[in-house]
């Protein structure tokens, strides 16, 4: 192996295996033992100065047959899902394997590698298998499109335009939208789900709620119309299948008993996004993230 | 129209020396013997003394707080058994008896724990003498049900791999059935049976081919892919005894969102496979998700009863699957007899020739993001379903929901996950689904979300967990709300039914507490 590829290896294992992590993916859990608890609680913690001797030697002995992730390729094993790795506590595993004599890359014998460096290779390799847990953005997300078809759905199919003008200092502007979201996903998440929500978020989300706090140019109000008595309008302090209170604008809040005759209308400022959720393709979103971006 | 299900009574013909079979007695009344009452997964109860007239009138009779001294383990998420006017419930490392006359702790069993995924814990199984419960550490545990001592346990998975294990045991016959949980890392999925007296392993069933030539390995890339393909069993197995069928629901293929290095149908992650109970052997399957690059499990409950189909009496299983689709297979060939949405879905194109969805791949991940729906946490979730025959519906927690799917790692091997879904904007509501035709009957909008497993009764009541930590009672034929009660927190444990002393009882389970319901005397 000639120097310079030699130093290109390394710099794709370290390119590779050091893609930046950014915020973490939902949760499910976990607790002792790190990575949301997966694994036993006796696992090895990766050493990363360890790891990084560990990656010189992988590129330098492994990396050809093993790849620069050490994910496999045809001609070696995908380490991160060997046994031998899994099961390895600081060259508990791997050193006997590679006593037992397995090809390097310097055509060099694999007993002959000492204690330190196996540990170090053995940090690199746990290392590998900590990021193949990881369920976050890797930084390669970008989202692209077509500007002039994103502005033909703004103003056409989309009716984008009926509520949302690209003047500066108009009520709902977009105009350099993409100042405040300069990142295109945050951007494209932005308009698809404006009052957020996220899993479960539900039905009628988005109020000030029982406590009433800052107002939200998002919260769904209601109107309630008992059958014999007036109208009140006002915000949702509770509303299930039995009870409904609202608090109207002086504050009073007052309580009904739902029944059929109790007529309740919401008025969501975001349910014109919700209803275009069932006809919005992929691709509109795109150019309309595009469209967005240029609009400054 | 319904034929009620001879599942159970047939069940009465088997016989085991010396032990009783507790989940194959049956109908349901005196005892709730498996993760989901019986064997059929109807959850559904033939009491009828807490019924649509007098609900109003429940009251709470106890509550027990459940104090394991770990705060992992003091949350439960299985429907406890009740046997002989004793409750059994599990949580994470820690299992209890309490006395469901009284509420009042008998016994607390815990197991020192080597570590894995704490994420939860779905019940306990029962056969004579013995509970057993599953840990995360992947160790399926026999106690002695009168005093919550050790007799036994088994290593079942190998935490080093990134299992962990929390499904719920279902005895059959003489085999306890375990499942294994866990898509960290890329693993294959599978069930084992063990001998309930001994624990000694009888057989091992795995959901993805494990070496060239075994069924469905043409659905993979090669045997690495397949062998590490996934295909988790994290949901109570149902049985049907005419058959001799197990009914097995699989996890998501591995890895989860990444999929340009697993070509192919994935066979058979994602999927309703029918093994025989006493061989480990499969007999047919159905996948509910081809290619699944969603995190769809079909993990749901697979519900067995007996109806009719186009004027012929038929053996049924039907299933609500994550991806939004419902399904109503003949449960002895494994064909499709309906295949619907539940929910309005974008990802599909139609269905092939079994009834198996066709997945559009404009939805697959992408580096720009795929909007989709259902998110990922799916159209419905682990969380039970219930099957009245009394009126003919199906009735699930169902969730309109959207978020977009990246791709994180656009390499061309992927691990594990490789992407994930982002955002979204969701509505649930309660369904019934007339399994004939897959139309709802009635469809209840819950104001929030809410994802509550179910219980039907022929008292013509659905009882759920309902937005703002409440229990809810419904009319079952019109969906109507009859009564509610205000609990700590969201139902986590699907609510259950059983009577002792002359009195129903409903039993549910929110945060750290069961709370037991009859009418006001």
């Amino acid at each position: 192996m000639t120097r310079l590829f030699a130093v290109a290896l390394l710099a794709a294992v370290t390119l590779l295996a050091q893609r930046p992590q950014g915020a973490s993916g939902p949760a499910r859990g976990g607790a002792r033992g790190g990575n949301g608890g997966v694994g036993p609680y006796d696992k090895q913690v990766v050493d990363a100065a360890a790891a990084d001797l560990g990656r010189t030697l992988y590129a330098a002995e492994c990396v050809d047959c093993h790849g620069p992730t050490a994910h496999g390729s045809d001609k070696g094993a995908n380490l991160v899902r060997s046994d031998v790795v899994l099961k390895d506590r600081f060259g508990s595993q791997l050193g006997p394997f590679l006593k037992k004599g397995h090809p390097l890359q310097s055509k060099k014998s694999s007993a002959d590698l000492t204690s330190d460096q196996v540990v170090n290779l053995s940090h690199f390799l746990k290392q590998r298998v900590d990021d193949a847990l990881k369920r976050s953005p890797t930084g390669i997300n970008k989202v692209t499109g077509d500007a002039a078809a994103g502005k033909a759905y703004f103003n056409g199919e989309g009716k984008c335009a009926t509520c949302h003008a690209l003047t500066e200092g108009t009520p709902r502007t977009l105009f350099a939208i993409s100042a405040k979201y300069p990142d295109s996903v945050n951007l494209q998440q932005a308009l698809l789900f404006p009052g957020g929500g996220g899993r479960g978020g539900g039905r009628g989300g988005g109020g000030r709620g029982a406590a009433g706090g800052a107002p939200s140019p998002n919260a769904v109000t209601i109107t309630i119309t008992p059958p014999d008595g007036p109208a009140v309008t006002g915000d949702i302090v509770q509303l299930d299948d039995f009870d409904v209170q609202v608090r109207d604008a002086d504050g009073k809040v007052t309580h009904f008993t739902r029944t059929p005759a109790l007529k309740i209308v919401k008025h969501d400022p975001l349910a014109a996004h919700h209803e275009m959720l069932d006809h919005l393709k992929s691709s509109d979103i795109h150019n309309l993230v595009v469209y967005l971006e240029t609009v400054k | 129209m319904i034929r009620l299900s001879a599942l159970l009574t047939t069940a009465l013909a088997l016989s085991l020396a010396g032990a009783a079979l507790y989940a194959q007695k049956g109908p349901l009344a005196e005892s709730w013997p498996t993760y989901n009452g019986d064997l059929s997964g109807r959850r559904f109860s033939t009491l009828t003394k807490i019924n649509d007239k007098n609900v109003g009138s429940l009251t709470q009779a106890w509550s027990f707080r459940i104090e394991s001294g770990d705060p992992g383990g003091n949350n439960p998420s299985g429907t406890p058994l009740m046997v002989d006017g004793v409750l059994y419930i599990s949580t994470q490392d820690h299992a209890f008896a309490i006395d469901a006359h009284t509420g009042k702790q008998i016994w607390h069993y815990t197991w020192q724990s080597k570590g894995a995924r704490h994420f939860s814990n779905r019940g306990m199984g029962i056969f004579g003498n013995f509970v057993y419960f599953e840990t995360p550490d992947c160790n399926l545990v026999a106690l002695n049900k009168k005093d919550g001592t050790l007799r036994w346990a088994k290593t079942i998975a190998d935490i080093d791999q990134m299992y962990y294990c929390s499904v719920a045991p279902v005895v059959v016959g003489n085999h306890v059935i375990s499942g294994v949980s866990g898509d960290d890392l890329d693993i294959a999925g599978y069930i084992e049976a063990h001998d309930p007296e001994t624990g000694a392993l009888q057989w091992r069933f795995y959901t993805v081919p494990q070496k060239k030539g075994d069924p469905g390995m043409d659905t993979w890339p090669n045997v690495d892919m397949a062998s590490h393909g996934g295909g988790m069993t994290w949901q109570p197995i149902t049985y049907d005894p005419d058959t001799s069928l197990i009914y097995v629901t699989t996890g998501n293929p591995q890895p989860v969102i990444a999929n340009v290095n697993r070509k192919g149908d994935n066979l058979f992650t994602a999927s309703v496979v029918a093994v025989h109970a006493d061989t480990g052997k499969m007999a047919w399957w159905f996948q509910t998700s081809p290619h699944d690059t969603h995190d769809w499990d079909a993990t749901q409950a697979p519900v067995l009863f007996d109806g009719t189909i186009a004027g012929q009496p038929r053996k049924l299983l039907a299933i609500a699957a994550r991806n939004g689709h419902f399904f109503v297979l003949d449960r002895v060939t494994g064909k499709a007899y309906v295949h619907t949405e539940y929910v309005k879905t974008n990802w599909s194109l139609g269905y092939d020739a079994k009834g198996q969805p066709i997945p559009n791949p404009d939805m697959f991940p992408s580096i720009a993001g795929a909007l989709v729906s259902p998110n990922q946490g799916g159209a419905t979730n682990w969380y039970p379903p219930t099957f009245s025959p009394q009126t003919g519906l199906f009735y699930v927690s169902a969730n309109h929901a959207f978020s977009v799917y990246y791709l994180y790692d656009d390499s061309d091997n992927p691990q594990g996950w490789g992407g994930n879904d982002r955002g979204g904007w969701s509505e649930s509501m309660l369904e019934a689904i007339d399994y004939q035709t897959g139309k709802i009957k009635w469809s209840h909008p819950w104001e929030g979300g809410n994802n509550s497993g179910l219980l039907s009764t022929a008292g013509n009541l659905i009882f759920t967990g309902a937005p703002g930590s409440f229990l809810e009672a419904l009319n079952a034929a019109t969906g109507d709300a009859l009564w509610h009660a205000k609990l700590q927190s969201a139902v986590r444990v699907p609510p259950s039914t059983w009577e002792l002393d002359g009195n129903q009882y409903i039993l549910v389970g929110a945060g750290d507490t069961l709370y037991a319901f009859t009418l006001a005397k």
